[in-house]
C-alpha cells in the first residue's frame, strides 16, 4: 500500500461535508487515564447519551447510545498507545443520525487486526449470527481476547460503521472510526 | 451468596434458584470476568433444574460481560442443565437488542423480556 495514503474500510463520510449538524460536541481524553480508571469510559458513554437522549424520558435512546458508545471508548482506550496519545471524540447530530467519531493513535499490530476485523465483518458473504455462535465457541477453549463489541453493534443495532487509517510515523496510525447510529422512531 | 463486580452486583437466591443481577456491569476485559465466571459456575453447583436469571434491572452489560455469559451457556449446554431462563425489561433497551443471544447460543435457554 501507500504508505502515505489514507486506508478507509466502511461507511466513511458518507454524510455531506456541507451539511449542517444540530447538535455537536467534541471531547479529548487520555487512554492512560482510562485504562487507569475504567469506570470512565461508561462515565464518558453516559454523559453523551444523556446530552443526545431527546427528552428527560427518553430512556431507549439513552441506553442504546450509551451502550453503543461504550464500546466504541472502551476499543480505543485500549486499544492506543498509552503515552503522549489522546483520543479525540466528536459527535453530530443529523435530525435522526447520530454521528459519533472517535479517533486514536495505536500501533501496526492493531492497525492490522482492526483493518481485517472491519472487512470480515462488512464482508456481505459474512453471516454475522453465525459468526458470533462460533465465536463463542472458540472463546470457550481459552481465547482470552473479548473482541466481539463490534460484531455485537453491527448485529443488534441499527448503525453503519467505517474507519480510516493514516500512518503518520514509524509504526504508528491514526485511526479514525465512525459509527452512524439511526435513531429509531420510539 | 452476592458477588460485586464494578459497579454491579449478582445477588443468588438458592431458595428459589434466582440469580438476580442489577446495575451496571462493564469490567475491562475477560480477565476482569473471571471472577463473574467463578462465580456463575459456583451457583449453578446449587441448582437442579431450572435457574432463573434476572437482569431486568442490569443497565449495562458491554459486549466482554455477554462474552462471558455466553461462554457461561456454552459451559452448561455440554452438561446439558440446568435449564435457563432469563428475565429481561423492555425499558432496558440493550436488552431488547441483545438477549436472545444466549437463546441462539441453546435452545434450553428461555428469554423472556416483559
Amino acid at each position: 500500500m501507500d504508505e502515505k495514503k489514507a486506508v478507509i474500510v466502511g461507511d466513511f463520510n458518507i454524510v455531506p461535508a456541507n451539511l449542517p449538524a444540530e447538535g455537536t460536541l467534541a471531547l479529548g481524553i487520555q487512554p492512560i487515564d482510562m485504562v487507569t480508571y475504567w469506570r470512565r469510559c461508561s462515565a464518558v458513554a453516559n454523559f453523551i447519551a444523556d446530552f443526545y437522549k431527546k427528552d428527560k424520558g427518553d430512556t431507549e435512546h439513552e441506553n442504546l447510545i450509551s451502550t453503543v458508545f461504550n464500546e466504541l471508548i472502551e476499543n480505543a482506550s485500549k486499544y492506543s498507545t498509552k503515552r503522549d496519545s489522546e483520543i479525540y471524540i466528536d459527535l453530530k447530530l443529523y435530525n435522526t443520525v447520530l454521528l459519533m467519531q472517535i479517533k486514536n493513535v495505536c500501533n501496526k499490530l492493531h492497525y492490522e487486526s482492526l483493518k481485517h476485523r472491519l472487512e470480515k465483518l462488512l464482508d456481505p458473504d459474512t453471516d454475522l449470527e453465525e459468526l458470533y455462535v462460533s465465536e463463542m465457541e472458540k472463546k470457550t477453549h481459552g481465547d482470552k481476547n473479548s473482541g466481539i463489541g463490534l460484531l455485537m453493534l453491527l448485529k443488534d443495532y441499527h448503525i453503519q460503521i467505517g474507519a480510516k487509517f493514516e500512518l503518520f510515523t514509524d509504526d504508528l496510525y491514526n485511526v479514525t472510526v465512525q459509527v452512524y447510529y439511526f435513531m429509531e422512531e420510539n | 451468596m452476592e458477588l460485586t463486580a464494578g459497579e454491579s452486583i449478582l445477588k443468588f437466591d438458592k431458595q428459589n434458584s434466582i440469580l438476580i443481577m442489577q446495575g451496571s456491569m462493564r469490567l475491562a476485559n475477560l480477565t476482569e470476568y473471571d471472577k463473574v465466571l467463578k462465580f456463575l459456575n459456583e451457583i449453578t453447583n446449587m441448582v437442579s433444574d431450572v435457574l432463573t436469571v434476572d437482569m431486568k434491572n442490569l443497565t449495562f452489560l458491554n459486549s466482554s460481560g455477554i462474552t462471558t455469559l455466553s461462554m457461561y451457556i456454552l459451559g452448561i449446554k455440554k452438561i446439558g442443565k440446568p435449564k435457563i431462563i432469563v428475565l429481561g425489561s423492555n425499558k432496558v433497551s440493550w436488552q431488547d437488542k441483545s438477549l436472545n443471544n444466549f437463546h441462539k447460543l441453546w435452545a434450553d435457554v428461555t428469554i423472556t423480556i416483559e
